[in-house]
């Protein structure tokens, strides 16, 4: 418990010296720990946000299924990516560093007091604010996750990050372009 | 020992929040969850033909199957109060004109009003629909009226000569071809068409009578099939008020009793998959018509159907 709280202080305000030390150590354990944690808040912010959620039991465990879905195959497809782009570390030591990365969840109950507290019209902006701040925070700590697991650049860190999405887009493109000039003409009328 | 402080001090924070939340959020869900009243509207374009009109892979439109489904989410959806029928269409076929006029009915039925804004052209069928709602709304320029019924025919029977064409027949009985291009109609056939278009007329003067609250014959005076302009429609007393469809949103606001700039939802915008697959062809009244008429003469005479124009 005592190094779970230093490793969450070096992550909050030494985000890459910590996911080096996560990554070295391979701190899954203490990751999953976090990544729970990450996982639970927002569903108490849910909870408490919209009166008699339905099946808010299944509606957690699918979001943590999900979630960790992706964080394994994220890590995989990131590792894989990361060492094309020139890194040396371990697929393990990046997922304990990413595991880490959804830390940002856990304010969003905290700033959401603050923003319900806040005029009616300031209330639509301060939850805009505060999604955009959680999503930058989770993208900065997984760059941090990619260079301190792989030692990589700041750049080639962001780039990796983006690789898979970049990737979708393209093959995204190029299936409409291939789906219209195919179809557009294709006999749909019967 | 200091960093373990920081973070035991931070879940401290974390938790109150959470206690906290309980307390604050039944506030924020309140005014996040009541559903503001709207107004739909909901939009006829082009030929009002029935049927599911064209199909696509993924998609289907331009038939009055899918507007009358529109119409149905716009009635069954709580939070709208009020419909706006945007018309611009030069007419359509007289069942399927009747088809959602009758829905429109029972639509209003149950107490969720419906108002027309006529665009460029609400004629005939449009007005159809437009005489079964509780409130028409034109601009001055407005193409309507048209009032009535035709039964188109051609008669190619000297073209098929010239070109060495004949069709013949076995038939189950004297009329079973009436109508075909190939021949000339007889007195006969005539007679029964005309009673049925008399007919269809009938129908669509009670409409009119009915849904504008006009004693029939002065219907019947109107109706001769002219075509009138907004304003002249208003003078006689087809078309309630002057205005685009912002002024009629704001007349269905007030109708309702909604206070402020009313939210407005739109039923029968193409989607980004409906634009890809081609479904703009089905809003095309070009290709309507040639569907249309491809249709109805395929069976009489394939090689005089036009392939495009």
């Amino acid at each position: 418990m005592g190094n779970l709280l230093e490793t969450i202080y070096d992550v909050l305000f030494n985000p890459r010296a910590a996911m080096e030390t996560i990554a070295q150590k391979k701190l899954t354990g203490q990751a999953l720990v976090m990544f729970t944690v990450g996982m639970l808040v927002p569903v108490w912010a849910v909870y408490t946000g919209i009166k008699g959620a339905p099946a808010l039991g299944s509606m957690f465990v699918l979001h943590f299924i999900g979630s960790l879905f992706f964080w394994v195959v994220g890590a995989s497809v990131l590792n894989f990516v990361a060492e094309l782009a020139g890194g040396h570390g371990t697929a393990v030591g990046l997922f304990a560093a990413l595991g880490f990365s959804h830390l940002p969840r856990v304010a969003v109950i905290p700033l959401g007091v603050i923003a319900a507290l806040l005029p009616d019209n300031l209330r639509g902006i301060a939850f805009g604010f505060i999604g955009l701040l959680v999503v930058i925070w989770t993208l900065s700590l997984s760059v941090a996750a990619i260079r301190g697991a792989h030692g990589l650049s700041g750049a080639k860190a962001v780039l990796v990050l983006l690789a898979p999405l970049l990737a979708i887009i393209g093959a995204i493109i190029a299936a409409v372009i291939f789906l219209g000039a195919a179809l557009l003409e294709f006999p749909l009328h019967f | 020992m200091f960093k373990r402080s920081v973070v035991l001090l931070l879940i401290f924070i974390i938790g109150i929040s959470m206690l906290g939340a309980l307390f604050i959020a039944p506030k924020v869900k309140q005014s996040k969850l009541v559903s503001h009243d709207k107004i739909a509207i909901v939009y006829v374009d082009g030929m009002i033909v029935g049927g599911r009109g064209q199909v696509g892979l993924f998609t289907e439109g331009g038939g009055t199957d899918a507007l009358i489904r529109q119409l149905h989410t716009a009635r069954d959806d709580e939070s709208v109060k009020a419909i706006i029928l945007r018309i611009n269409s030069p007419g359509g076929t007289v069942p399927a004109s009747q088809e959602v006029g009758e829905e429109l009915k029972k639509i209003r039925a149950t107490g969720k009003p419906v108002i027309t804004s006529m665009a460029d052209m609400a004629a005939s069928g449009g007005y159809w629909l437009a005489a079964c709602t509780d409130k028409i709304y034109a601009n001055p320029s407005t193409i309507t009226g048209s009032l009535g019924v035709y039964m188109p025919y051609s008669n190619w029977e000297e073209l098929y000569k010239k070109i060495g064409v004949s069709q013949e027949k076995i038939k189950s009985g004297p009329h079973k071809d009436i109508l075909s291009p190939d021949r000339q109609l007889t007195e006969e056939e005539r007679a029964i068409i005309q009673v049925m278009v008399d007919d269809m007329y009938n129908q669509f003067v009670e409409v009119i009578a009915e849904g504008r609250h006009l004693d029939p014959a002065k219907v019947r005076e109107l109706a001769d099939g002219r075509i009138y302009t907004g304003r002249q429609a208003k003078e006689v007393g087809l078309v309630d008020e002057l205005g685009n469809m912002y002024d009629a949103i704001d007349g269905a606001a007030n109708m309702v009793g909604l206070q402020g700039r009313p939210e407005i939802v739109e039923y029968g915008k193409l989607n980004a998959i409906e634009a890809l697959l081609g479904a703009q062809d089905t809003h095309n009244p070009d290709q309507l018509i040639l569907k249309r008429l491809t249709e109805i003469l395929s069976s009489a005479g394939p090689a005089a159907v036009p392939q495009s124009y």
